[in-house]
C-alpha cells in the first residue's frame, strides 16, 4: 500500500501542531492518500468524543446516590480504627521481637552469686553435715562423723 | 505474613532454644590428703591454685593425691575415683540464668563386701558460679582427712 511522505505532516496538522498549516491543507486537497488519512483521523476523534458520556442521575436513583455519599463520609472513621489496630499490632510485634532478642543475646544478670548449698546429708548413722563459707568466699561442706562410726570409713 | 506471625514464630523458636540441653560442665577436681604433722604449713607444689581454699583448715601438711579436669553432662552421673575406697559422683542438674550451675555431688564409700551397696558418706546439692571454688571435707583418711576442692570452669 502506497504511503505518502506527507502523512505525518497531515497528522500533526490535524492536531494543530504543524508550523505551515496552509501548505498541508493544499497538499491534502491534491493527495488522495492523505485525504483518506484525514477522514480516518476525523472518524477516530468523533468516536472518542462519543465514548465520553456524561453520567446523569435519574430521580429514582437519587436516594441511593446520596446514601453512597454518606457512606463515603463515614468511611474515614473505619480507616482510623483500622489504623489504630495496625499500630497496636505493630507495637505488640515490636515488643515480642525486642523481648525475644533480649532473651537471645543476654544470659541474665552478669553478677555471679556466691556458692549456695541447697542441701547436704549423709547416710552414715549419727553423722552431721554442715556448710559454711570462709572469709575468702570458699564454701565448704563438712562431714562430721561420731567417733563410734569412724571405723566405717 | 504479618509482624504478629513473625514475632510469634521468633517467640516459639526462642522458647524451644531455651529447652535445648546445655553444654556439659567442665569441672576441676583436686583431691588433697590433709594431715597434722606438727610444724609449719606445707603444701605440695601442685596445690597452688587451691591453697586459698585450704587456708581455713587446721592441718599443716597438704598432699596432692589427684588433680583432674572432667566433663560432666547434664542429668547424668559421672563417677570419679577420689582415692582408694572413695568415689565422687557428679550430676549437673541445670545451668541457672545468673551463670551458676546446680550440681548434685555424692561421695561414696566402696562396699566392704563385694556386691554390697556403696554408702553415701556425703550428699549435697550446690549452685556454684564459674571460677568459684568449693570444698568437701571431713572424710577420714590415714591420720587425717580427705579434702576435695571442686570448681566449675568458665
Amino acid at each position: 500500500m502506497f504511503k505518502c511522505r506527507w502523512i505525518y505532516s497531515v497528522e500533526r496538522w490535524f492536531d494543530g501542531q504543524h508550523p505551515e498549516p496552509e501548505r498541508v491543507r493544499q497538499h491534502v486537497e491534491t493527495c488522495s492518500t492523505c485525504a483518506r488519512r484525514l477522514v480516518e483521523l476525523q472518524g477516530l476523534r468523533a468516536g472518542a468524543r462519543g465514548a465520553v458520556k456524561r453520567e446523569e442521575i435519574a430521580e429514582p436513583q437519587f436516594p441511593s446516590f446520596m446514601q453512597g455519599i454518606r457512606d463515603g463520609i463515614e468511611a474515614p472513621r473505619g480507616r482510623y480504627h483500622r489504623g489504630v489496630w495496625a499500630l497496636v499490632s505493630l507495637t505488640a510485634a515490636a515488643l515480642i521481637v525486642a523481648v525475644a532478642v533480649f532473651m537471645v543475646f543476654t544470659n541474665g544478670p552478669s553478677t555471679v552469686n556466691a556458692t549456695v548449698v541447697e542441701s547436704c546429708s549423709s547416710d552414715i548413722e549419727g553423722a552431721v553435715v554442715e556448710s559454711y563459707s570462709s572469709r575468702n568466699g570458699v564454701t565448704t561442706v563438712w562431714l562430721k562423723i561420731p567417733a563410734a562410726q569412724d571405723d566405717i570409713l | 505474613m504479618t509482624f504478629i506471625h513473625l514475632a510469634l514464630i521468633i517467640g516459639v523458636v526462642v522458647a524451644q532454644a531455651d529447652k535445648v540441653q546445655p553444654e556439659p560442665v567442665k569441672i576441676s577436681v583436686v583431691v588433697v590428703h590433709a594431715t597434722k604433722e606438727g610444724g609449719a604449713k606445707q603444701f605440695d607444689p601442685g596445690l597452688d591454685k587451691v591453697r586459698s581454699a585450704l587456708a581455713d583448715l587446721e592441718f599443716d601438711r597438704y598432699e596432692e593425691l589427684r588433680s583432674v579436669k572432667m566433663t560432666a553432662p547434664f542429668n547424668e552421673e559421672t563417677i570419679f575415683d577420689l582415692t582408694s575406697g572413695y568415689k565422687l559422683c557428679v550430676s549437673p542438674l541445670s545451668r541457672e540464668r545468673n551463670g551458676q550451675v546446680r550440681i548434685n555431688l555424692k561421695v561414696q564409700i566402696d562396699p566392704r563386701e563385694p556386691g554390697g551397696p556403696p554408702v553415701n558418706a556425703l550428699t549435697t546439692t550446690i549452685a556454684i558460679g564459674p571460677g568459684k571454688q568449693f570444698k568437701l571435707r571431713g572424710l577420714t583418711l590415714e591420720r587425717g582427712e580427705l579434702v576435695v576442692v571442686i570448681s566449675v570452669e568458665k
